[in-house]
């Protein structure tokens, strides 16, 4: 791997001022559980990492009548085991859960897991000069795709690996961004970039600009929820495909309910006419429906049509738990 | 010391008595009843406490002063020339202190692999010595390629081989091919007429035969995955090479590098991070590393990376087999034809799949065939070829059981002979509750939950090959010295308990040295031979280390040295009480030490062991899983194991055994692949992040079962237990899938795609590709 500078600032503009100052190609490290990969994988060659660890305060977790505040540099682990997280948000600590390894989510951070690179192994190989990297094939297309996209793979085939990007997406969380400029809002449905803008990036993040927290409206608190995750394996893996259900319940009824698919998209999907779907009444032939509705639109690829029946199956058993859940208040 | 003996043999319950000839000097085996104080107890791993605090010192972690890393180039093409080659350029970087190319150190600029050896730099930081390859300039002038079994077996494939050889080759029986490649068409023509007469007399026997099953099963390639990587930290000192290499076998390596450099090498390994049959060679890493460290006169640390690991340096080759059982109405089989194909990359041979030597078979019409393609060679993994050719047959004999309407068991019993296997399937049977599982599958919701069993063979009472030094010192200190490698199976542990036992002492109170080629010699750690070969040695060289020591106390002490013994850290008389402390007798030696060599004591030169009871270690595993019938996710919830290995001199090293071989067995029924890309032919999942192995949540619980068996084989009767654990696994674990499915589960790993596929809930696809000619 490449040399590198490393810049240990002691507040946020200070922070800032690394990043942007002279046209360094510079990195966040925070975690560092998949920055460092990269770069051993030579995926990316930074000549400046600026560490985040060093600024106070960017790891706290908040969680009050109004919101939950979320630090972007608070651990996987700091959050799945906060009292206040683990009432309110059940499947975010679910997908937490779910996520990597015991090891990897004590130092994987929140922002982190929302900001990671792809997995996809064209990507992440040094000699396959793919259009995520600026080349002009997607290697996955033709070739090896069994974990690849269903959705959206027309110009790059790479899934969104997030776990917790679903289920904040269902929360509609907003992301609190700050940059030279000062900082912003952004709601997270609007902070991924599809490959069809700009293959090269995941995300609306400009050079110097970074994630300091996350902040989720009470609305949806006391919800049933749920996220159910398909992988090979039990230990370290990730996902095949997932499905996140919120639903608010009175009586038998679903009132609203809110849908998310991942892992089969280069972003976590919203699926509005699944979530209306998912109200009044809803019996095990609407959770099929449901399914089968989360299913239009798709284009597997050679290898991965079995993706679909994992989408039916996530997306009918995370509603059918979400609804129980919410029953049981 | 008689030379002719009675013994009794067998296991709990089957005992029988059995004459044998003792080699000369030999000791009697044990034998049941035997009042045994350290061999047959669970005696701690003697370096457990290193491994586990991190203070073991693997080749990885030799940092002699002056150390420089070392770093190969490796060619991104799956089938390519070098045309040329500069190094100049990485030569002139600071730091770097020395390169060399493979066509100057192997005379061959052939690449026939994406992975192959191109160049290598050895530099005073890895940084800088990885900058340096990225300064070597290659031209390479690329050819076709083949990387899967479907694309080299295809009309009109690229040819993988050199010159005239094809890509798909008879290795069983052998095509008759001379040195340059070309047929010898008279021997071959006698060949296939051979040939020809079997298949036809097995047609007829399948054509009279009650049942006929027939099936094709496909296994992936599988890597060894050692968390050490293969390499070495060497240096040269007055013109001896000192190799700290990561190795299973410390002469091999000394042989092979010795040839290589014309002058013997001392080769060292205390430990070694895994091997699993990948680290008998000393391979091109250690070649290229000893160079590297002559050339920069300096001592050199080469040590492969993980890519490097997962492609250069060994594999489980994959499998395609083509499998008909024909039985009579009573569940006897009357015969088996195999037709396989396997890969070991872009050599032939040792890519086979094995599995007809567990049961009566009746007559076998076996064919193999080696498929070159544009990968890394195969290596010997742990248990080669049986773990892909037992999930074949066992698949097809649940076929058969199903046909006849016979329990998959009692279908077994009917076609073996294996007296420890017989009693081992009612042990498997009962501590499962088979019989009430297997008749119904349990439905909970869209779980399945379904039972599988499995039987295993192997062969590993050790041999000729070893020679183990025992030296009691004055001050009552015991070393126990042999140079093979302890592989990580407990040898060390279990060649101490041998000498304590017969000193009288405790397994702490010997201090075992293994890994240097300096102390007498050892096999290769391989085979599950290691313990069959060194422990008779171990025992011999004390036992007469003992007769020496009380012989010197009987001098001293005006003494009959024939009525003295050693037991619980004294010298005992013929009444068995205490008369001197074991280090008071020690005390008592004129010279500083007695030294006792003793060659492992062997039959004749034709058979190491007496005749002995069974000859082969069996096995038989039943495993339980339940299927997600919406998901495809396969959970292995337990597997019972039952075990044998002869004498089990420790009984919680050999169930550590046991347990490490269904894991890696689990590991290969549910999720290890080696996966190419087509396209450029290039293996995309060279990690441990997308090549999967079973982590401690896909672990299933472990019921270990051990069968202790006196096979009065030779002084210990102890058989190796390396590999015979994992030869079941896969195969239970995929019938039990079978089972709660309904439906025959035919590749591994089973996926849950592969549920979903089987299943009729998702496409399959096409196999093959055109013209494939199976």
């Amino acid at each position: 791997m490449k040399s590198f500078e490393l810049a240990q600032p002691g507040s946020l503009d200070a922070a800032i001022r690394a990043s942007g100052e002279s046209f360094v190609a510079s990195r966040w490290l925070a975690g560092g559980t998949d920055l460092l990969a990269t770069i051993k994988e030579r995926v990316d060659a930074p000549e400046r990492l600026v560490n985040l660890k060093t600024i106070p305060d960017l790891a706290s977790i908040e969680v009050t009548a109004e919101r939950t505040v979320i630090g972007a540099l608070a651990t996987h682990t700091e959050v799945a085991e906060h009292v206040g997280i683990r009432e309110h948000h059940p499947a975010l600590v679910e997908a937490i859960l779910a996520t990597a390894t015991p090891q990897i989510r004590n130092v994987a951070t929140i922002g982190g897991g929302l900001c990671q690179r792809p997995r996809c192994w064209y990507f992440r190989h040094p000699d396959y000069p793919c259009r995520k990297k600026g080349g002009a094939t997607c290697y996955a297309q033709e070739g090896e795709n069994e974990f690849h996209t269903i959705f959206d793979n027309g110009t790059c085939c790479a899934v969104h690996a997030s776990n917790i990007a679903p289920i904040l997406l269902a929360y509609d969380a907003v992301l609190i961004v700050r940059g030279s400029g000062g900082e912003r809002e952004v709601a997270l449905d609007d902070f991924f970039v599809d490959p069809d803008d700009n293959v090269m990036v995941e995300n609306i993040l400009a050079p110097g600009e970074l994630i300091t927290r996350i902040e989720i409206p009470a609305a949806a608190r006391g919800w049933g929820e749920a996220y159910v995750e398909v992988r090979e394996k039990q230990s370290f893996d990730w996902a095949l495909t997932a499905a996140t259900v919120l639903v608010k319940a009175s009586g038998g009824a679903v009132e609203d309910s809110r849908v998310v698919l991942s892992a089969v998209a280069p972003r976590p999907l919203r699926l509005p006419r699944v979530e209306a779907l998912l109200r009044g009444r809803v019996d095990e032939e609407a959770l099929s429906a449901a399914g089968e509705a989360a299913c239009a639109g798709a284009t597997p690829l050679e290898q991965n049509g079995y993706k679909l029946a994992l989408v039916r199956a996530t997306i009918a058993r995370a509603a059918r738990s979400a609804i129980s859940r919410a029953r049981k208040g | 010391m008689v030379a002719e003996m009675k013994i009794k043999v067998g296991f709990e319950g089957h005992f029988e008595e059995l004459t044998v000839t003792l080699p000369d000097g030999d000791v009697p085996p044990y034998q049941p009843g035997d009042d045994l104080k350290v061999v047959g107890r669970s005696v701690p791993r003697s370096e457990a406490l290193l491994k586990a605090t991190g203070a073991a010192r693997y080749s990885y972690d030799q940092r002699p002063e002056g150390l420089l890393y070392g770093a190969i180039l490796r060619c991104p093409h799956a089938n390519a020339t070098i045309r040329e080659i500069d190094t100049s350029v990485a030569l002139a970087m600071p730091g770097v202190k020395a390169v060399v190319t493979a066509p100057d150190l192997f005379e061959s600029r052939e690449c026939r692999y994406a992975g192959s050896e191109v160049a290598a730099v050895c530099a005073t930081t890895e940084a800088i010595a990885d900058e340096a390859l990225r300064a070597i300039y290659v031209d390479y002038e690329v050819h076709p390629f083949a990387v899967t079994l479907d694309d080299a077996m295809a009309e009109g494939a690229p040819s993988v081989g050199r010159g005239n050889q094809v890509n798909v080759d008879r290795t069983s029986p052998r095509t008759a091919r001379q040195r340059d490649g070309s047929l010898n068409e008279d021997r071959e023509a006698e060949i296939r007429a051979n040939l020809d007469e079997q298949e036809e007399r097995i047609k007829g026997i399948l054509r009279a035969a009650a049942v006929v099953v027939s099936r094709t099963f496909r296994t992936e390639v599988q890597t060894h995955c050692p968390l050490e990587p293969h390499g070495l930290v060497c240096e040269w000192k007055d013109g001896k090479l000192i190799a700290h290499a990561s190795t299973q076998a410390t002469f091999g390596a000394q042989f092979e590098l010795g040839r290589r450099f014309g002058t013997s090498p001392q080769v060292i390994c205390e430990h070694v991070g895994g091997g699993f049959g990948s680290k008998f060679s000393a391979g091109r890493e250690g070649v290229i590393g000893a160079h590297l460290a002559r050339e920069a006169g300096a001592p050199v640390r080469l040590m492969l990376d993980r890519r490097a690991e997962q492609i250069a340096v060994g594999n489980r080759p994959d499998s395609i087999q083509k499998l008909t059982l024909g039985l009579d109405k009573e569940g006897k089989i009357l015969a088996l034809r195999i037709r396989n194909w396997g890969s070991s990359g872009t050599g032939m041979g040792g890519s086979g799949a094995h599995n007809d030597l567990i049961y009566q078979l009746g007559e076998v019409d076996k064919v193999e065939y080696g498929v070159r393609t544009n990968n890394g060679g195969a290596r010997a993994h742990r248990a080669p070829g049986w773990p892909q050719g037992a999930f074949g047959l066992e698949g097809l004999l649940d076929e058969a059981a199903a046909a006849l309407g016979i329990d998959p068991i009692e279908l077994r019993r009917r076609n073996d002979d294996h007296r420890i296997r017989l009693a081992e399937y009612q042990i498997a049977a009962e501590r499962s509750g088979w019989k009430e599982k297997h008749g119904r599958v349990r439905r909970e919701g869209p779980i399945r939950r379904g039972i599988g069993m499995a039987s295993s063979l192997w062969f590993s009472a050790g041999g000729a090959g070893a020679a183990v030094l025992v030296r009691i010192h004055k001050d009552g200190r015991v070393e126990v010295r042999n140079g093979a490698q302890d592989i990580g199976t407990g040898t060390r542990t279990v060649i101490g308990q041998v000498a304590a036992e017969e000193l009288g002492l405790r397994a702490d109170e010997v201090t075992v040295s293994m890994g240097n080629t300096d102390d007498p010699r050892g096999p290769a750690s391989g085979g599950s031979t290691t313990i069959g070969t060194v422990t008779p040695a171990a025992r011999l060289a004390a036992h007469d280390a003992k007769r020496e020591l009380l012989e010197a106390v009987a001098d001293r002490k005006g003494w009959q040295a024939g009525e003295l013994d050693l037991r619980g850290g004294s010298v005992v008389d013929a009444s068995g009480s205490a008369v001197l402390s074991f280090k008071a007798a020690c005390a008592l030696l004129d010279e500083d030490a007695i030294e006792v060599l003793r060659q492992r004591p062997t039959l004749s030169r034709r058979s190491a062991n007496y005749d002995g009871y069974e000859s082969t270690n069996a096995g038989v595993q039943v495993a339980e899983v339940a299927v997600d019938t919406e998901t495809g996710e396969v959970r292995v919830e337990r597997v019972v194991a039952v075990a044998d290995s002869g004498k089990i001199l420790n009984p919680k090293l050999a169930e550590s055994q046991v347990r490490g071989g269904v894991i890696q067995g689990v590991s290969f029924a549910l999720f290890e692949r080696r996966i190419m890309d087509r396209q450029q032919g290039v293996m995309v999942n060279a990690d441990m992040e997308n090549y999967k192995i079973l982590g401690a949540a896909d672990c299933p619980e472990i019921d270990v079962v051990l069968v202790d068996v006196y096979n009065g084989r030779n002084n210990t009767g102890v058989m190796g237990l390396g590999e015979p654990p994992i030869v079941a696994t896969a195969a239970a674990v995929a019938n039990a899938v079978s089972n709660a499915l309904g439906t025959r589960m035919t590749s591994l790993p089973i996926t849950p795609r592969k549920v979903l596929e089987a299943l009729g809930k998702a496409p399959r696809p096409a196999t093959g590709r055109k013209g494939t000619s199976l």
